[in-house]
């Protein structure tokens, strides 16, 4: 008879009254083995109420010390399957936890703008968990044609997105520094500052210059004489005057317009240009009235 | 190799035997076991001796067979312990 599961049994001594009690109770004992002073015997699960019926009865004691088969370890999984369960959803939850997306970081940009950049990563994301190993190819396509990004890598370190972001250079001027050209001055004035970087220089402080003379020479001589052509460079400064000519107002107040223009002629000079004095004059052309503000500066020429 | 050694008591190669119509066990141990048996006890010793099964009808041993002994009854004084004292028996030859 193929048993439904097979129960182990122990006894300590009078092994061969245990088993002629288990044989006359019907019962067939199998495994029978020895060992340290006490037996060993598996019955089968059908048989074991009974045998133990006939131990009992006899005064015999035992002890179930197992059950083998495929009922009694579905009866442990069953007693198992409330910790089997929490355990897959404590699984599955450090998963789900561990692919989602915290934060996208942007480090290192100065032109292109960080909001543009992660609006473009959630608007790419279908959900909000990123498996390990997930290639944003498209993303950083899409990345490309934000304005100022010369190159775009999208990573997933832990539960954060990494945007890196090369941003395009700025167009910079070139700078021709090895034709031979003088440096010639830009406006006319009385020079105040010269200091030559390359070539050799032509006017000194005091000296009145025009419009287009030569300032910087475009060559050096060196220590044996000899010529060589540089570009000229340097910084030259001067005092020059400039004019501005404004309609004289009707009511003949111009006291406050001199001043205001003085205000903006002044915020609107260039970088490195100082107003040191300015002056004004009213003169009548037929029946109107002009007045001339004149503006002197030193600036670079 | 099957050998018969009588009508009831099989033994299959010196490691199982088999012994059909057994009355009961009278003394057991991993060396000697002792069974009656129709018209009379058998003995068996051996080495590593379990029972693998025991019924009302057979009784299947296993282990190291080295002798059985057959006797026509239990005499007094006999025991399982030596192998001695045989009636009909046979031995495993070395």
């Amino acid at each position: 008879m193929k048993p439904d599961y097979v129960v182990r049994y122990r006894t300590c001594g009078y092994e061969c009254f245990v088993l002629n009690k288990l044989v006359s109770a019907k019962t067939s004992p199998s495994r029978v083995r020895i060992r340290g002073g006490k037996m060993y015997f598996s019955l089968n699960s059908k048989e074991a109420p009974a045998a133990e019926r006939a131990l009992t009865g006899a005064g015999v004691a035992f002890e179930k010390v197992g059950e083998h088969g495929l009922t009694p370890a579905l009866k442990k999984l069953k007693s198992k399957a409330a910790l089997l369960i929490t355990l897959a959803a404590a699984a599955a939850g450090t998963l789900l936890y561990a692919f989602s997306v915290d934060s996208v970081k942007v480090p290192g940009l100065e032109k292109v703008s960080e909001n543009e950049v992660r609006n473009a990563v959630y608007a790419e994301l279908d959900s909000p968990f990123v498996l390990p190993g997930t290639q944003f190819t498209e993303l950083e396509r899409k990345l490309l044609d934000i304005d100022g990004v010369a190159y775009a890598s999208v990573v997933k370190s832990g539960r954060d997105i990494i945007v890196n972001i090369v941003e395009e250079l700025p167009d910079i001027p070139l700078l021709d520094t090895q034709s031979p050209v003088p440096l010639p001055a830009k406006e006319s004035g009385r020079i105040t500052r010269i200091v030559v970087l390359n070539g050799t220089g032509r006017v000194k402080p005091g000296d009145e210059v025009v419009k287009g003379e030569i300032l910087i020479e475009p060559y050096v001589v060196s220590a044996e004489g000899e010529y060589k052509q540089v570009r000229a460079m340097g910084i030259v400064e001067a005092e020059v005057r400039r004019t501005e000519e404004v309609p004289m107002p009707e009511d003949g107040s111009a006291a406050e317009l001199i001043l205001a223009r003085k205000e903006a002629f002044e915020s609107g000079l260039e970088e490195g240009a100082k107003l040191i004095d300015y002056s004004f004059e009213i003169k009548k052309v037929d029946k109107t009235s002009y007045l001339s503000i004149y503006y002197d500066i030193i600036t670079r020429i | 190799m099957k050998e018969i050694f009588s009508g009831t008591v099989t033994i299959e190669g010196w490691r199982k035997l088999t012994a059909e119509g057994q009355k009961g066990i009278t003394a057991y141990s991993d060396e000697a076991v002792e069974i009656r048996v129709p018209g009379g006890m058998l003995r068996v010793y051996g080495k590593g001796l379990n029972i693998e099964e025991i019924g009302a009808e057979v009784l299947v041993l296993t282990g190291k067979i080295e002798t059985v002994t057959r006797c026509a009854s239990k005499r007094k004084g006999d025991s399982a312990r030596s192998p001695s004292d045989a009636a009909d028996g046979a031995s495993r030859s070395e």
